[in-house]
Formats: structure tokens, C-alpha cells, sequence
């Protein structure tokens, strides 16, 4: 697809692929204003599941790794009571007496090195009163006192669990159990206990790491279903475009989709079928359109002929002559209305003019302004119809258009001229043409031809100005000179500049009069005379 | 020549121009509304008119009558228009003219007609004078191509008829249609006044000026092309009349 092409389907449709994709993707996460892109609330609405999908999830791991962890210090510190009440059992065995000494060697606990993680502090009390009876070396400052409860509850041979926390936050697990000798005597009463800090210390860190990669999850899930319905709804874009390309001339466009989902096939054969009834009420309104123009063409030519072949004998005088002469003007007027009639139905149903099929003529202005000129010196007798400046200049184009455009112009000018008044024409060859021309037809020639239709009425009302040309308008002024006007003239005039890569532009002055200006790019000079 | 006033001169000249045998036009057009009032109307102005109801009698007819000039209604019952057409340009010569009456809007249809053989086209409807004046333009094209080829010499201007080509002096000098046309006319007629009237009506066809002033701008086109480089002029104005082509005096 060529460059120009791309950038015009981007611009209808949303983007598929590549940077633009990207820009779109980044552009609607942000944004909040309606409406909102289909893909981009699919591609939420998936994001949002995943993200509420794995906030429960990561909740639940994080419950579990704590749980985890703090059942696994509990069990050590289990284990660690074991050991003691075994060592305890097997020294009491060999003889030793539980004594002080013995009592320090038994909170000495498991040897410990560079590798020894969560120390596990052994403090014994007396079973009688309570006290503290020796602690683990390591053990500088005591912040744990032994409960009552925990303490009477060891008497009675209980093991109890507890946790324990200080003014700051920190908090440990406490085992406190009898110690017995083999003889089931009871010694001391041991308590162990370990530190929870390793495992606060990394919750938060647990907690960050499972939000960040939520929120990647997220957005990364985001980013794929982005553009995996970018893919999906192709179809969709295509036929966006495709509806874009539809005009009144170009209906055979249909539609086959490549990617066979159900939805888009059912998408896909409505529009077809639409447009299958557009193409027939479209060929039956061209039809009809041929049709009575051709039928209303026979009686007026006939009509015309005969009122133009009567008024040739030079018998027919006075009243007669004169109200013949009105018919005939009536008729012209008539005959003028049915051509833009036809010519706007025929646009209505698709069929624009075509000036340049089959390579077109070449339109010699100078020839069809004398035409133009002599047609129209009966619609206002009492306007004086003057033809100005003729420059000899030709113009690809046809001819039979040209001169409805012209007639429109004229016969403008002659109807809302006030008697007295007077119309110029002219036609010039130039080299350059007003900017606006420029922009309207997007033509580049090297000549041009400027045929000016030139009244000296009362001039256009500024408001009305920009509304001249459009199909059915009628200005104020107009209404009140010729109520039964149609407004078709100037749209009809318009369109027939257009179709042959022209413009019209207005210079206009209230009081003085207007100037229609017809811009038309000339045909390349060629030979001195063209044979006939 | 030396006329003794305007009136006497301009009897001669219209005699000159108007002794000459009336052209023909066969009318082929079915329906009789329209078929009555060209045979009126083209009568009226001197021509000698037959009708044709339809392409068969339209080739029958054609062959008799031999017209300089045929007005074809290119929507006819049976034969195809077109078809019409191409036989009646294959069964004459080049100096047939066929002008035909279209109804149809696609400029397509009117170009095929002209693909078919046909010279010109008029759409339907028209105004009599418009169809006149084609009619007449026509048959001066096919009066100038049936025309021996031959050389005009007016003073130092040299016209060659056949090749439509104009030289001053020795040196070619380039003129448009119209305007080799109207110098044409004037060339014909050296040393005559040609009403305006006249010429309007041989170069454009139309009865009259209506009042346009239009000769005089192409006068004064073929003017400044003549006598470019300073040569002196050779049309002259008859004011009131017309004007006249001329070797300037002296020469």
C-alpha cells in the first residue's frame, strides 16, 4: 500500500500495526474522554480481570509464605525443646546433678558458627519462684518477661506458644515447657524463644515485589490483548475503509473477510445485502432520470422549434409577433429549468457530468460565449447585453455544460439587474489565478481562462455570500425579485466548473454591481488552426 | 469596380453571394412534430429540404437526393441512430456533412457519434438559430474542402486554401479558426464591401450581431496578425456597412 494511501486508511480506521498501533495503545491508556475505543475497553476490562485475578492470588501466597514461615519457626523452636528436654533426659542419665554448672551448659543450645542463622535464645527459670535461673550467653538484655499464665501452665506440664511483641514493633515466638530429668522430676522450667524480624523484614519486601509484577502482569496483559483485537477486528477497520471508499459511482465494492469469525461474517453479509438494495434503488433512480429526460426533451424541442420557425415569417406583426416572442422567452426559461433539473437529479443519483470521457473536445470560449450571448438577449430587454472582451482561448471540456453554466450566470444577472442596468461578458486568457481558486480546484496549469459574467445590480448581501452557491439556497433579495426561483442555477454553475477542474469566485459590492468569475484551465496551445 | 453609392454596390455583392445553387439537407427524424417545423425552418432560409421517417428511408433517400447536408436524430425506431450513421458516411464522400440530433446527457453517447461519422452534434432541445448556424457552418467547412485547391492573392497576402495557410510577405503568418475563416470570406470577395450582416452570417451563421459589435473584435484580431512588423493595413472599414479586404494603395 502506497505511503498516501496508508496515512488516508489510518485516518478512518484504527491502526493495526506497527508504531501507530503503539501510539494508539499508549494514547488510550489515558485517556477518559468519550467515546471510548473498542479494543481499548476490551483490552481494560482483560487487564482488570488479570489484575483482580492475581491480587487475589498474590494475597493468598502472601499469606501462605507467612504462615509458612512463622509455622517453620515454630516448629524449630519445637524442635529445639526437644532436644533439650533429650539432652536434659540423657545427662541426668550419666549422673550429672542439676546443678547450676549443668544448667549453664544446657542454654548453651547448638553450637553456633558463620553459617548458624535465627538464633534460638534458651532462658530457664526456677520452677518454684519463678526466677530467672541462667539465659543464653548471647543473650544480653532480657525485654521478655516470663507471663504468669505461660509460667502456671509449664507447672502443669504444658508446652505454650506464644507471641510476644515490644513498644517497637518487634515481635518473637516464645516456647515455654518443663524441663524434666529421667525420673520425670521436674528441674526448671525452659523457655526458647527466636526472633520474627527476618520474616517482618521480608514482608514488605514480598509485598513490593508481588505488586510490581501485578501491575506488569497487568499492563503487559493490557499491551497483548490491545493489539490481539487490533488483529481481530481487521475485518472491522476494512470495512470502515471500505464503506469510506462508497460513493453514488462506486457501489460494486463488496466485501469478502479473511478471518472467518461468525460475528464478522454475519457483520460482513448484512452490509453486502445493504448494499446490493443501495446498487438497485440507485440503478432505478438512474433509470428514471433517463427516462424523463429523454421524455421531456421530445416535447420541448418540438414545442421550441415551431415557436422559433414561426416567428422566422416576417408576416407575424404587432401583437402577434410580441406575444409569440413572450412565449418563446417563457419557453427558453422553461427549457433552461429542466436542464438543471435533470442535471441535479443526474448528480443525485450518482451520474456526475463527465466532461472527459472518450478524451473529451476542446471548447472554443470565444465561439461559445457568442452562442451564450445571442441565446440569452431575449430573457431582459430591458438590460443592455454587451460582450465585452473576447480572447480567443480554448478549453478541454464540453461544450453543452459550458454553456448551461454560462446561461446560468447570464440569466442571473439579467433577472436580478434592475432595468436600466447592464450585463458584460468576457472572456481572457491568463497565466495565474487567485489563491483560492488554487486551493479549490487543485489544479496545476500553466493557462488558464477566466470567463466574467458582470452585472451592474444591486450587488450580493455579505451574509448571503457564502451560501450562494449551495443547492435550493435563495438569498433574501432574490426571493423578492423572483419568488418562484429554484436556487439551482448557481449549484448547478458550480458543479459544472468543478467537474471540469475549475472554480467560480465573486467579487461583489452592495450598490454597484457583482462579477461572477468562471476559472478554467486552458487547453495547451497547439497548432494555429485545428481542422474541422 | 466603382459604384456609383452604397445601395449599388451592395445589390451587386448580394447577388454575387447569393446566386449561387441551394444546398440540401435531408432531414432524418421520426417524430413529425419536430421533422415539420426543420423542413419549414431550414426551407425558409433557403435551403432545399427532404425528410426521412427512419434509416432505411434515410439511405434510400440519400442516395436520389445526394444532400451537401444531413440532420441525423441519432434516437430512431429500427435502424440504430449510429448505424444510420456509419452507412450514410460509408456510401458518400468526404464532403458529406452529418450533423445529429442527440437527446442522450453522457458526452460519451455525443462523441460516439461523432466516432460514428457524424461531423457536429446538437442537443436536444434547441433553439432554431443555434442549429442554423451549425448547419451553416458546416456546409462552409465542406465548401472549403470541395473547393479546387487554390491559391487567393490579395496585394503581397497569399492564401492557400486547400493547406488553410496564410503568408505576408513571404511569411507564414499563424491564425485561428475563426480567424482564417473570416479572412477567408474577405479574401473571396477582395475589393468588396461585405455587410456585416453577411459576414456574421457566413463565418458564424447567425442571422445577426444582435447587436454584440462581435466582427469588429476578430477584425481587429486578424488586424494585428496582418500587419504585424508594420505592414500596412489592408482591411477597411466601411462604417454603417462593413468592411472590405483590400491591397493597401500604393501597392
Amino acid at each position: 500500500m502506497s505511503e498516501a494511501l496508508q496515512t488516508e486508511r489510518e485516518r478512518i480506521a484504527p491502526p493495526e500495526k506497527g508504531l501507530p498501533l503503539f501510539v494508539a495503545m499508549c494514547r488510550s491508556l489515558f485517556s477518559f474522554r468519550k467515546p471510548r475505543s473498542l479494543r481499548a475497553n476490551l483490552a481494560q476490562w482483560n487487564a482488570l480481570v488479570l489484575l483482580l485475578t492475581l491480587a487475589l492470588l498474590e494475597s493468598v501466597v502472601y499469606q501462605m509464605v507467612t504462615a509458612g514461615l512463622i509455622s517453620d519457626l515454630d516448629s524449630h523452636l519445637t524442635a529445639q525443646a526437644t532436644r533439650l528436654q533429650a539432652a536434659t533426659a540423657r545427662w541426668k542419665a550419666s549422673g550429672t546433678p542439676a546443678d547450676l554448672n549443668f544448667l549453664k551448659q544446657l542454654v548453651h543450645g547448638d553450637r553456633i558458627n558463620e553459617f548458624t542463622a535465627n538464633s534460638i535464645y534458651i532462658k530457664l527459670f526456677d520452677v518454684h519462684s519463678g526466677q530467672l535461673l541462667t539465659l543464653s550467653p548471647q543473650l544480653e538484655q532480657i525485654s521478655i518477661p516470663l507471663s504468669r499464665s505461660d509460667f502456671t501452665a509449664a507447672l502443669q506440664g504444658r508446652r505454650v506458644l506464644s507471641v510476644v511483641g515490644d513498644r517497637d514493633g518487634d515481635q518473637a515466638h516464645t516456647l515455654t515447657f518443663p524441663l524434666y530429668d529421667k525420673s520425670r522430676l521436674m528441674i526448671a522450667i525452659a523457655q526458647v524463644s527466636q526472633s520474627l524480624q527476618v520474616i517482618r523484614q521480608v514482608q514488605p519486601v514480598l509485598l513490593l515485589v508481588l505488586g510490581i509484577v501485578g501491575l506488569l502482569a497487568a499492563l503487559a496483559s493490557y499491551a497483548f490483548s490491545f493489539y490481539l483485537m487490533s488483529q481481530e477486528l481487521r475485518p472491522l477497520s476494512r470495512l470502515i475503509v471500505t464503506m469510506h471508499r462508497l460513493s453514488a459511482q462506486h457501489f460494486d465494492i463488496r466485501f469478502h473477510p479473511a478471518r472467518l469469525t461468525v460475528e464478522i461474517i454475519m457483520l460482513t453479509q448484512a452490509f453486502n445485502q445493504m448494499l446490493d438494495r443501495l446498487q438497485a434503488s440507485f440503478a432505478l433512480q438512474r433509470s428514471f432520470v433517463s427516462n424523463v429526460s429523454h421524455e421531456l426533451r421530445t416535447p420541448l424541442t418540438a414545442i421550441q422549434g415551431q415557436i422559433d420557425v414561426m416567428l422566422l415569417n416576417p408576416e407575424l406583426k404587432g401583437e402577434m409577433r410580441e406575444d409569440l416572442q413572450g412565449v418563446s422567452a417563457e419557453l427558453r426559461r422553461l427549457t433552461r429549468l429542466v436542464t438543471n433539473l435533470l442535471t441535479s437529479a443526474r448528480a443525485e443519483a450518482g451520474m456526475f457530468p463527465r466532461p472527459f470521457d472518450n478524451g473529451g473536445q476542446i471548447v472554443d470560449l470565444d465561439a461559445l460565449l457568442v452562442e451564450v450571448a445571442h441565446q440569452a438577449r431575449f430573457i431582459n430587454q430591458q438590460i443592455r447585453l454587451e460582450v465585452e472582451h473576447l480572447e480567443q482561448v480554448g478549453v478541454p471540456g464540453e461544450a453543452d455544460l459550458l454553456k448551461q453554466l454560462l446561461l446560468n450566470l447570464v440569466e442571473n444577472a439579467l433577472t436580478y439587474t434592475p432595468a436600466g442596468g447592464e450585463v458584460k461578458l468576457a472572456v481572457i486568457r491568463c497565466d495565474s489565478v487567485p489563491a483560492e481558486v488554487v486551493t479549490e480546484t487543485a489544479v496545476r496549469s500553466k493557462e488558464w481562462a477566466r470567463l466574467s459574467v458582470c452585472d451592474s445590480g444591486p450587488g450580493i448581501d455579505p451574509e448571503d455570500l457564502p451560501h450562494i452557491f449551495e443547492r435550493n439556497y435563495r438569498g433574501s433579495y432574490g426571493r423578492e425579485v423572483r419568488p418562484s426561483g429554484s436556487g439551482l442555477g448557481l449549484f448547478i454553475a458550480r458543479l459544472i466548473a468543478h467537474v471540469h477542474h475549475g472554480a467560480i469566485t465573486i467579487n461583489s459590492e452592495m450598490g454597484k454591481g457583482t462579477c461572477f468569475h468562471v476559472w478554467l484551465p486552458a487547453a495547451v496551445e497547439g497548432a494555429a488552426f485545428r481542422s474541422s | 469596380m466603382l459604384y456609383e453609392s452604397d445601395e449599388d454596390f451592395l445589390f451587386q455583392d448580394v447577388i454575387m453571394i447569393t446566386n449561387q445553387p441551394k444546398k440540401r439537407i435531408l432531414v432524418v427524424e421520426d417524430e413529425a412534430n419536430i421533422a415539420q417545423f426543420l423542413k419549414r425552418g431550414l426551407t425558409y432560409k433557403g435551403f432545399d429540404v427532404r425528410v426521412a421517417w427512419g434509416g432505411e428511408q434515410a439511405l434510400q433517400e440519400a442516395r436520389g437526393f445526394s444532400p451537401d447536408l444531413v440532420v441525423l436524430d441519432i434516437m430512431l425506431p429500427g435502424m440504430d441512430g449510429y448505424e444510420v450513421c456509419r452507412r450514410l458516411r460509408a456510401s458518400s464522400d468526404d464532403r458529406l456533412q452529418i450533423v445529429i440530433l442527440t437527446a442522450k446527457d453522457e458526452l460519451s453517447d455525443k462523441v460516439i457519434g461523432l466516432d460514428s461519422g457524424a461531423d457536429d452534434y446538437v442537443t436536444k432541445p434547441f433553439v432554431f438559430e443555434e442549429l442554423l448556424a451549425r448547419i451553416r457552418a458546416r456546409l462552409r467547412r465542406s465548401e472549403a474542402k470541395n473547393q479546387h485547391a487554390r491559391q487567393i492573392v490579395v496585394g503581397d497576402l497569399v492564401i492557400d486554401t486547400a493547406a488553410r495557410q496564410v503568408c505576408r510577405g513571404g511569411e507564414p503568418i499563424e491564425l485561428t479558426m475563426r480567424e482564417y475563416d473570416l479572412l477567408e470570406l474577405l479574401a473571396q470577395h477582395a475589393g468588396q464591401v461585405l455587410p456585416k450582416e453577411v459576414i456574421f452570417e457566413r463565418t458564424w451563421g447567425y442571422d445577426n450581431e444582435a447587436g454584440l459589435e462581435i466582427i469588429k473584435v476578430y477584425i481587429n484580431y486578424l488586424r494585428s496578425k496582418l500587419n504585424a512588423g508594420g505592414k500596412p493595413d489592408m482591411i477597411y472599414t466601411v462604417r454603417g456597412v462593413g468592411y472590405m479586404l483590400k491591397a493597401p494603395s500604393g501597392l
